[in-house]
């Protein structure tokens, strides 16, 4: 059931020699045994789409693809599987959407990096700092398996990353299947007075795209009736199926708040700029927005419990998030318990760890050694990230160019500049 | 450590205070010399004292250790003092600066025969327009005390005496920096045609947040071997290269501290069971953290609160009794 691209010819950064200590390092990493087999094609985004094999004569990958009886291989679907057969991390759904779509492997590892980065940016100054392991093919290994709200944000913001994505290569272009947004293209002139024109960004093709593709490894799994499945075991099945409606949850909600932001931009063509005539677009956010905003989902994420026999999820606490201060509070939160998960919510099923001491065994970092800020009250302040350990500082000078002045013809000259700065770091 | 006991209970009123001092078998044979000095001398010590004690205890009553001091130990913090770790560092320094305070403001007081305001301020000159007047606190002889006092228990032998003499230090020279300037203006109905000011002890509290930041910046240092090519004194250094070496007014560790997680009675921890902590902190404060992962109860409680008061003519409050209920959550 694992992926079928892991079979065919391993990832390119992995075939690199390691000098031996390294290797046993990435061996001890990789301690707990399920990363392993839980590559992810989040992976993608941190080593990028290899370029085609060269030699377009499948080799060894097709014995698994179901290309049995051609003898003659069509060029597109040689090509196809020149891309798709030496991609790390994908299930089999996914490697089926990449033989249909092969131009779209290279947007898909776009939308992986930018969810990635954004998810990096965001937590830039939080203990959990969004760190990722290249060496290792989960890409968050033991974070994206515990079902926290760090995991809750990781399949948003990179479901999201594809969708935004994939639409912008549809409008660029890049893509033969799509294009700008059909359903905006006619000239009519609408009620209000204006026309759509230019090139609406089609986020619902996006939108699709990532639901086929990003959806895939929880929807393939939670309906496998393989008898090799590890998890036959009926309480393993349904631990498993409650995480998969919680991916599939937040995937949703990545998307959800792309289509939120989608804008609408207008411009005027008229005599000297005036309004006669209009005409609008819809474009996308830029992508930084949709991080902020799936930040701010994050801070508010909803712990969930699946009872028995309940297909829908329901939030785990009666009152999530007030202190259950004052009567009237109370009875706020009673509502809010029976208010029904919103689609934009991100849910969680277990609490985070503190995330403060290294925990290679469940490839936690630990804050030790981050820089954090002396003074201010921040999730950056030394108080916060160090977990009360305390910090260690150090004297590092800065070397610049300063006072540089153009000297005529034509040269510029500057002098070097030694700044000396305290850094501090958590112990 | 440093009679810190404070309480002058078990003294007798009528015998002479220098016999009084000589019955406090906790001081040092200096101590009891200084103590002996004149009547308000202890009180002004065990002032600065308990300033410290409080002081300390407000800094860390977020904290997995809170500061606990016991009536029945030798000295007053119990086993933790036994750790050179970066707990003792602030003790040290909090005690030192605690005296140095005390025993200043004594002196701008007049309760001390031994000194009075700082005269040598008032010669300075001053650039604007204005001059030195009034009492400026004299710091300095508080610092000397201190240092006389304090530090006479310490000898600069052991890498833990050397600690403790830093840190002593270090606590006293926080307040150096952070005297402050009063001024009052005397011209004509107030007018500041003539403007007199003078220097001012900061609110100790200004002291305490200053220590608890060096407490957290700490330097964990280790005895250098190296001899110098003429003296052979022992110095403290830090650990590694990299880490700043410290300043006289960093506070410097040799141990790591314990995680003050479980009850120990031989170190005089109580450990982080029963302690009420905050849900939703992130901090140190937080359950996650202050309870060590062992994760915590949470019960309702009723508060009864003083609720829509008001003022009634003339000269009166009339409040009505709320109960508020709130959860409370504490460290399994």
């Amino acid at each position: 059931m694992a992926c079928t691209a892991c079979t065919g010819l391993p990832p390119p950064r992995l075939a690199l020699p390691l000098p031996l200590p390294l290797l046993l390092l990435s061996l001890l990493l990789r301690a707990p045994p399920a990363s392993a087999a839980n590559a992810n094609w989040m992976y993608l985004g941190l080593v990028g789409v290899p370029p085609p094999l060269q030699q377009a004569a499948p080799q060894g990958s097709g014995e698994g693809e179901g290309a049995d009886g051609l003898v003659v291989e069509d060029p597109e679907l040689a090509e196809a599987r020149a891309v798709c057969g030496s991609l790390p991390g994908l299930v089999g759904a996914q490697t089926n959407v990449c033989m249909e779509h092969p131009s779209a492997i290279r947007p898909i590892a776009e939308g992986a990096r930018r969810g990635i980065q954004e998810c990096q940016f965001q937590f830039r100054h939080e203990r959990w700092n969004c760190s990722t392991n290249e060496r290792e093919q989960s890409v968050f290994g033991y974070i994206l398996e515990r079902g926290s709200k760090e995991t809750a944000f990781i399949y948003a913001v990179t479901s999201a990353g594809v969708a935004h994505a994939i639409t912008q290569a549809c409008s660029g272009g890049e893509l033969t299947d799509c294009g700008c947004d059909p359903g905006r293209a006619d000239q009519r002139t609408t009620p209000q007075g204006w026309k759509w024109g230019g090139c609406s960004d089609n986020l619902e093709y996006g939108l699709q795209f990532s639901r086929k593709f990003v959806d895939a490894p929880e929807r393939g799994r939670h309906n496998s009736v393989d008898p090799k499945d590890p998890l036959k075991d009926p309480k393993a099945r349904k631990t498993y199926a409650v995480r998969a409606r919680m991916n599939l949850h937040n995937n949703e909600a990545g998307r959800q708040v792309v289509s939120s932001l989608l804008r609408m931009h207008c411009r005027c063509h008229g005599v000297s700029g005036s309004c006669e005539l209009k005409t609008c677009w819809r474009t996308l956010p830029a992508f930084s927005e949709v991080g902020d905003l799936l930040k701010r989902k994050y801070r508010q994420a909803v712990q969930i419990t699946s009872p028995r026999g309940r297909r829908r999820m329901r939030r785990k606490s009666k009152n999530p998030r007030s202190g259950g201060s004052g009567n009237q509070s109370n009875r706020g939160g009673r509502n809010k318990w029976k208010r029904s998960l919103s689609k934009g919510d991100l849910v969680h099923i277990h609490k985070s760890p503190d995330y403060c001491v290294t925990d290679p065994a469940r490839g936690i970092a630990g804050t030790s050694g981050r820089a954090c800020n002396k003074t201010g009250s921040g999730a950056q302040s030394c108080d916060l990230l160090c977990c009360g350990r305390g910090y260690n500082t150090q004297v590092v000078k800065h070397v610049e160019r300063c006072h540089c002045k153009f000297v005529w013809c034509c040269y510029v000259t500057c002098k070097t500049c030694e700044t000396v700065m305290d850094r501090h770091t958590c112990k | 450590m440093l009679g810190m006991h404070g309480s002058s209970a078990d003294l007798n009123p009528l015998a002479s205070h220098r016999d009084n001092c000589l019955k406090l078998n906790y001081l040092a044979e200096r101590q009891q010399q200084l103590c002996g000095l004149s009547e308000n001398v202890l009180t002004a010590i065990s002032t600065g004292a308990r300033l410290s004690i409080d002081e300390c205890q407000h800094q860390f009553r977020n904290s997995r250790w809170n500061c606990s001091t016991f009536s029945n130990a030798g000295n007053v913090f119990g086993g933790v003092l036994s750790v050179h770790s970066r707990e003792t560092a602030f003790i040290y320094a909090i005690s030192a600066a605690g005296v140095a305070y005390a025993v200043t403001r004594a002196c701008s007081r007049g309760e001390l025969n031994e000194c009075s305001c700082d005269s040598r301020v008032r010669v300075r000159k001053t650039k604007k327009k204005w001059q030195w007047g009034g009492c400026s606190e004299d710091i300095r002889f508080g610092e000397k005390f201190s240092r006389d006092f304090v530090d006479s228990k310490e000898t600069g032998d052991s890498p833990g005496g050397l600690m403790n003499l830093h840190n002593n230090e270090a606590g006293r020279r926080s307040i150096r920096s952070r005297m402050e300037r009063v001024c009052k203006c005397h011209g004509m109905s107030g007018s500041c045609s003539v403007r007199v000011c003078w220097r001012k002890l900061p609110p100790f509290r200004v002291l305490g947040d200053a220590l608890a930041q060096a407490y957290e910046g700490a330097t964990q240092v280790r005895l250098s071997d190296k001899r110098r090519r003429h003296t052979k004194s022992k110095r403290l250094r830090a650990v590694s290269r990299e880490i700043k070496p410290p300043n006289r007014t960093d506070l410097v560790y040799l141990e790591e501290s314990p995680d003050y997680c479980e009850r120990n009675d031989t170190m005089g921890i109580l450990g982080t069971k029963g302690r009420v902590c905050n849900r939703t902190s992130p901090g140190l404060d937080g359950c996650r953290l202050l309870c060590c992962g062992r994760g915590h109860n949470t019960r309702m409680k009723e508060v009864e609160e003083k609720c829509q008061c008001k003022f009634v003519w003339c000269c009166k409050v009339q409040c009505q009794t709320c109960r508020v209920r709130g959860e409370e959550h504490t460290c399994k």
